[in-house]
């Protein structure tokens, strides 16, 4: 975390800036209204920061790690009424109240991590929300355990008394609270667990592969939230000094939720300026017009999402960095990866076999994708799949590397039987891979998506990033989402020769690069090959690409191995032949 | 039947075309080359109406299509196939291929619409009922050609329509494009197998840096140095 945090740069760095100009408007939003005397305003603030450091943490629920949560308003509400019930009801006082507070709050945030192991996506937007829905009608139903619909008043001497500036304790941790989730979130994106929460709620399928397990994720972001949301429940209750079950309707979840959205989904400062719109609107500005208030309060959202549709600091933001961008994006070169003078020589690689398939059989339905493939590639050579449209080459690679388990039949890696390994294990095993349709990161930097394959390594300092050190900068302020097709596709054979995975699966990587680039692509194989002693497995349809570098080729036709044998040997081989004039079936 | 005078467009302050000017006869096809990031993609994107030209005119059989949304361009007859297989996954190939003429209206008569592109794609035949999703990626790549046959656009652009095509069906696609063409239909292909290419296009244009560094017939290129050695990429500097 300290790394992180020196990492986050928060002059430069957009989450840094944004978290900073939070905790500038935090305090100042409470320290003003004091200094004033302004009991009303002051009141308001910290209602409102409370709010906030709960939405920052649903923000990076819903925009790192991909979780629909409606039902934050109930980790929220539990907090706040455990420490009633506890505190004053059973008259323990307000510290043991909140240390069953936080305990009642965590348990509840994690039973919602429990469905989101299986489902996604709106079902668990449902789950959550029947939760959110629930829990006021238990703290009426619950009414001799809870005191029902007259609620709890609670006093916590020492909290609220002001000091002879007008300062209460509460007031300083609310802002300590808010300022901390602002910080914590900025930095957070900044670890290894950080950037990998991300990438698992951007594509759970590419996120195995690098050896990330998206589960554990999901159950660390629902930890962090219910943590988050907890302590500012705790703090709720002496700031209004009384619960109630109106309090924590489902309302309140929803609004947790819009402020998010309002603020601008992903951005570090958006819940704040969401709560703080979506609260401060009715209850204050409007409090006058009471009878309109919910009209009010749904024309300001409309308008909101009308004029800034990423929402205000996402379309801000989105504004200034079409404005600042640089004259050129920059252009992701092999060269002087290829003229790098690796010392470290691996030894010759022995005639083990990297990997081998017996038998393998899959279906789709009444088509058979595969139908008892043997394959077998050496440690330390670079072995060509081809065969027509079809074939089942990228299924092939989708079983080798775990993320379509096979019908029957046996797949080893160095050894290992993996055949029933999920694809975060095989990953551990030292496979990695890239996909046809490149999966870049586009909200992360390009140095941020290089840093992605660097955390799966095992060493955390792969030769890759050494090398390319004198990009960091550079690729640290640019966006991938400019980059051309085929450099997306370059950027993430960066990638997976980031993770120092032994075993490579390139699926049809060189597809869309310009001559020369295939040029660059080829010396790029067999560097890696002589000089890393990568073993590499490639699908590839140009031809004579795979024949320049391939030590040794299979050919797949309707789920078969029709041809094998290094390149020279098969080349007359007429299944060959039919393969470059197109007389096999397509 | 398509002309671009001094097209200029670009991300933000990016500027990433700069001043492209180009005219493409009905039933003819021109070939954009040049090395990645010279905005041969964009140049596709910005004619499509997917990127507003922040200067110049795009005359689409006599009108200004410059700025218009994508779907009106569409409806003029401007087709744009991009890269990357984009059909849509949970549709059969059956309705994916008739939603090309699905803006025209009426009844279409399905095998006199798709039967070219079927006999070209006989994958594709073959797995009519199937969803677009279970084919492979080559096999969604010739589904997107076939989905814009059907649409008979006036003005065709194609971006890399061999990509993750098997090497012997390149030709054939090629082929099909050309015979394409001679019913009068306009296109802009960016193709990166330059060499097969090449032997199909009526005029290559080699782009740099966002703008047209030079234009000639297939045989003027292929007999220019310069050319030959950077761009076509026949030199083997290995």
């Amino acid at each position: 975390m300290a790394r992180a945090l020196a990492r986050i740069n928060l002059l430069r760095g957009a989450d840094g800036a944004q978290a900073l100009i939070g905790i500038v408007l935090v305090i100042a939003s409470i320290v003003i209204p004091i200094l004033a005397g302004s009991a009303y305003w002051t009141h308001n603030f910290l209602i409102v920061s409370l709010f906030v450091s709960v939405a920052v943490v649903q923000n990076l629920l819903l925009s790192d790690a991909g979780q629909v949560s409606f039902g934050q308003g109930a980790v929220f509400g539990i907090a706040a009424y455990t420490v009633g019930m506890v505190g004053t009801l059973w008259s323990q006082g307000f510290v043991i109240g909140a240390l069953c507070g936080m305990a009642a709050a965590i348990l509840l945030g994690l039973l919602f991590a429990l469905p989101a192991l299986r489902v996604q996506g709106y079902y668990l937007g449902f789950v959550t929300l029947s939760a959110a829905v629930v829990f006021p009608q238990m703290l009426v139903a619950l009414n001799d355990y809870t005191n029902g619909i007259n609620g709890i008043p609670v006093t916590v001497p020492g909290l609220s008394e002001q000091g002879q500036t007008g300062f209460t304790l509460i007031a300083l941790l609310v802002i300590v609270l808010t300022s901390a989730a602002l910080l914590f979130h900025a930095a957070f994106r900044a670890t290894r667990a950080g950037r990998r929460m991300r990438v698992a709620a951007a594509s759970p399928e590419a996120a195995m592969t690098l050896g990330i397990d998206p589960g554990r994720l999901r159950f660390l972001a629902f930890s962090i939230a219910a943590i988050g949301t907890g302590i500012a429940g705790l703090l709720y209750v002496p700031v209004l000094g009384f619960v109630s079950p109106y309090a924590f309707r489902v309302d309140l979840s929803i609004f947790f939720f819009f402020s998010v959205v309002i603020g601008g989904n992903g951005q570090l400062l958006g819940p704040l300026i969401g709560a703080w719109i979506l609260y401060l609107v009715p209850n204050a500005l409007l409090a006058g017009w009471s009878d309109y208030r919910l009209v009010g309060y749904g024309i300001v959202a409309l308008l909101i999402m009308l004029v800034f549709p990423d929402g205000v600091v996402g379309s801000m933001m989105d504004r200034l960095r079409r404005f600042r961008a640089r004259e050129s994006v920059p252009l992701i070169a092999m060269d002087h990866l290829l003229n790098d003078p690796v010392t470290d020589l691996s030894p010759p690689a022995s005639a083990t076999s990297a990997i081998v398939v017996t038998g393998a059989r899959k279906s789709f339905g009444q088509l058979a994708a595969l139908g008892g493939v043997d394959l077998s590639v050496t440690a330390g050579h670079i072995h060509g799949l081809v065969g027509p449209n079809g074939s089942g080459k990228t299924t092939l690679l989708n079983a080798i590397s775990g993320l379509a388990p096979l019908d029957s039949g046996v797949i080893r890696i160095d050894g290992t039987d993996a055949t029933r390994f999920a694809a975060h294990r095989l990953a551990a095993l030292g496979v990695g891979r890239t996909f046809q349709t490149p999966r870049i990161f586009d909200s992360m930097s390009i140095w941020e998506n290089l840093m992605i394959g660097a955390d799966a390594a095992p060493t955390h300092d792969p030769w890759l990033l050494r090398t390319l050190a004198r990009d960091e900068e550079s690729w640290s302020e640019s966006r991938p989402d400019l980059l051309p097709h085929a450099q997306r596709r370059v950027l993430e054979i960066m990638r997976v020769i980031a993770s120092d995975a032994p075993i490579l699966l390139l699926d049809e990587p060189a597809a869309g690069l310009s001559p020369e680039e295939r040029r660059d692509f080829a010396r790029l194989m067999r560097f890696l090959r002589d000089r890393l002693g990568r073993t590499i497995l490639i699908v590839e349809h140009d031809l004579d690409l795979v024949w320049r570098v391939a030590d040794r080729i299979s050919v797949l036709d309707a789920g078969l191995i029709v041809a094998e044998g290094p390149p020279d040997e098969i080349h007359d081989n007429p299944r060959v032949r039919a393969l470059f004039t197109g007389t096999i079936n397509a | 039947m398509l002309e671009l005078r001094d097209l200029h467009a670009g991300y933000g302050r990016v500027p990433v075309l700069r001043g492209i000017s180009l005219a493409v006869a009905p039933g003819e096809i021109v070939l954009i080359l040049g090395p990645n990031g010279a905005g041969k993609s964009t140049l596709l994107r910005t004619v499509g109406g997917f990127i507003k030209p922040t200067r110049g005119t795009i005359m689409l059989a006599g009108h200004d299509i410059a700025g218009m949304a994508p779907e009106d361009i569409t409806r003029r007859g401007l087709r744009l196939v991009l890269d990357g297989h984009r059909v849509f996954p949970t549709l059969t190939v059956y309705d994916n291929i008739r939603l090309g003429a699905a803006f025209r209206g009426g009844r279409m008569d399905f095998d006199k619409a798709a039967g070219p592109a079927l006999d070209m794609f006989p994958a594709l035949r073959e797995k009519l009922k199937a969803e677009a999703r279970d084919l492979s990626g080559g096999q969604q790549q010739m589904l997107a050609l076939a989905q814009a046959f059907v649409a008979q656009p006036q003005v065709l652009l194609c971006d890399e329509p061999s990509l993750g095509i098997a090497l012997a069906l390149i030709p054939p696609i090629l082929e099909f494009l050309r015979r394409w063409a001679r019913q009068g239909t306009s296109i802009i292909i960016v193709e990166q197998q330059i060499e097969i290419a090449l032997g199909i296009a009526d005029r290559a244009v080699i782009m740099e840096r966002g703008a047209i560094e030079l234009t000639g017939t297939a045989q003027e290129l292929r007999g220019d140095a310069r050319v030959h050695d950077i761009y076509l990429g026949l030199a083997d500097r290995e």
